[in-house]
C-alpha cells in the first residue's frame, strides 16, 4: 500500500462502492402488498384513525397550495391494480 | 403531470411521491415511487414540518378550504374502496342547489373528527347516482359505503336539502361509525376481480412500462390456469 501513489489508494474503495450500487436490485415497480391491508381504517377494531384529506384532482390541489401558501405533498396512484378496481 | 415530474418520453410511473413548493412547480424533493427515502413516518413528518417553516401561510386561520372532491361519483367510489373509507356524495338537481349544499357541507368537512375520514364527490346528474344502492336519491347529501371493488355503494345515510348543519354532521358521524372497512388480501382481491369480470380502465392510458408488463404477465397467468 505504501508503494501505491496516494491518489490511487482510494480507488479500490470506490470500486467496491460502485460494485455495491450496481449489484443492488432496482425496485422499479413497487412490490404488491402482502397479507391483509386495510387502507385508512382498522377493520377488526373499527377504530377511526387520523386521515389525510387528499385533493383528488391535481388542479384543485395546486390551486389550494397557491391560495394558502402551503407546500404540497404529492402522491399519485391509479385506483386499480392489474386492472382490478378497489385497490391501489 | 409529466412536465411537473420532468418525464419527457411518455413513461410516467404509476406512483409518484414528491414534495413541491406552493407554486406547484418547484420540487422540494426528488420525485420517487414512494416516501421510503424518509425511512420512517416520524422523520417524514419532521422534514415536512421543517419545510413548512420556510413558507408563510397566505390565508388567515379562519379560512375554510374547498371540499376535496374527486371528479366523478364512480371514480370517487373506486378511490373510497381503494382507501377503505366511506364516501360522501353531494347531489343537487341544478348548480344553485348544489352550491347551497356545498356551503353547508364545506365547514363540516374540516371538523377535526371528520377531516380525512371520507372521500367526496358532487354532481347535478342523477345518472351518476346509478352506482349507488338506496331507495331515496332525492337531492341532498349521501353517506355511502363502497363495496370491496368500489363499483357500487350502499347509501347508509341521506339528509335532504333543508337539513341544518347539525343534522348533516350527525348523519356524517353516524355513517362513519357504522362503516365496516374491508380486510383486503392483494392476491385474493385481484383473483376475485378477474373471476367476477370486474375490471377498471383508467381514463388516461397507463404509461408505466413496468406496470403494463406486470399486468400482462398476471393476466396471462390467470387465463392459462
Amino acid at each position: 500500500m505504501q508503494n501505491i501513489p496516494k491518489r490511487f489508494r482510494l480507488f479500490p474503495l470506490i470500486l467496491i462502492v460502485c460494485g455495491f450500487l450496481i449489484t443492488q436490485s432496482v425496485h422499479a415497480q413497487l412490490a404488491p402488498p402482502s397479507g391483509s391491508t386495510y387502507g385508512g381504517s382498522v377493520p377488526s377494531s373499527r377504530k377511526v384513525v387520523t386521515g389525510i384529506a387528499w385533493y383528488g384532482v391535481l388542479a384543485d390541489g395546486l390551486a389550494e397550495a397557491k391560495r394558502t401558501g402551503k407546500p404540497i405533498l404529492l402522491i399519485t396512484a391509479a385506483a386499480q391494480c392489474n386492472n382490478v378496481p378497489g385497490m391501489w | 403531470m409529466e412536465n411537473l415530474m420532468g418525464v419527457r418520453d411518455g413513461t410516467l410511473e404509476n406512483t409518484v411521491f414528491c414534495l413541491l413548493a406552493p407554486d406547484g412547480k418547484t420540487r422540494l424533493t426528488r420525485p420517487t415511487r414512494g416516501p421510503s427515502a424518509f425511512r420512517t413516518p416520524e422523520n417524514l413528518a419532521l422534514q415536512m414540518n421543517k419545510m413548512l417553516q420556510q413558507y408563510k401561510a397566505t390565508v388567515p386561520d379562519s379560512f375554510v378550504s374547498p371540499i376535496p372532491y374527486v371528479d366523478r361519483v364512480d371514480l370517487a367510489l373506486n378511490v373510497a374502496a381503494s382507501d377503505n373509507r366511506p364516501l360522501i356524495v353531494a347531489f343537487g338537481s341544478d348548480e344553485t342547489e348544489l352550491a347551497a349544499i356545498n356551503s353547508k357541507l364545506q365547514p363540516l368537512v374540516w371538523e377535526p373528527s371528520v377531516i380525512g375520514q371520507f372521500m367526496y364527490a358532487s354532481t347535478t346528474d342523477i345518472a351518476e347516482l346509478k352506482v349507488l344502492i338506496g331507495k331515496d336519491k332525492s337531492p341532498g347529501i349521501f353517506v355511502v359505503e363502497p363495496d370491496e371493488f368500489g363499483v357500487s355503494g350502499n347509501i347508509t345515510q341521506h339528509v335532504n336539502l333543508n337539513a341544518g348543519s347539525e343534522d348533516i354532521l350527525t348523519a356524517i358521524k353516524s355513517g362513519l361509525k357504522a362503516f365496516a372497512p374491508f380486510t383486503k388480501d392483494h392476491r385474493r382481491h385481484i383473483s376475485n376481480g378477474y373471476t367476477f369480470g370486474i375490471e377498471w380502465e383508467t381514463v388516461i392510458p397507463e404509461s408505466d412500462p413496468m406496470s403494463v408488463q406486470a399486468k400482462q404477465r398476471y393476466k396471462a397467468r390467470f387465463e392459462n390456469r
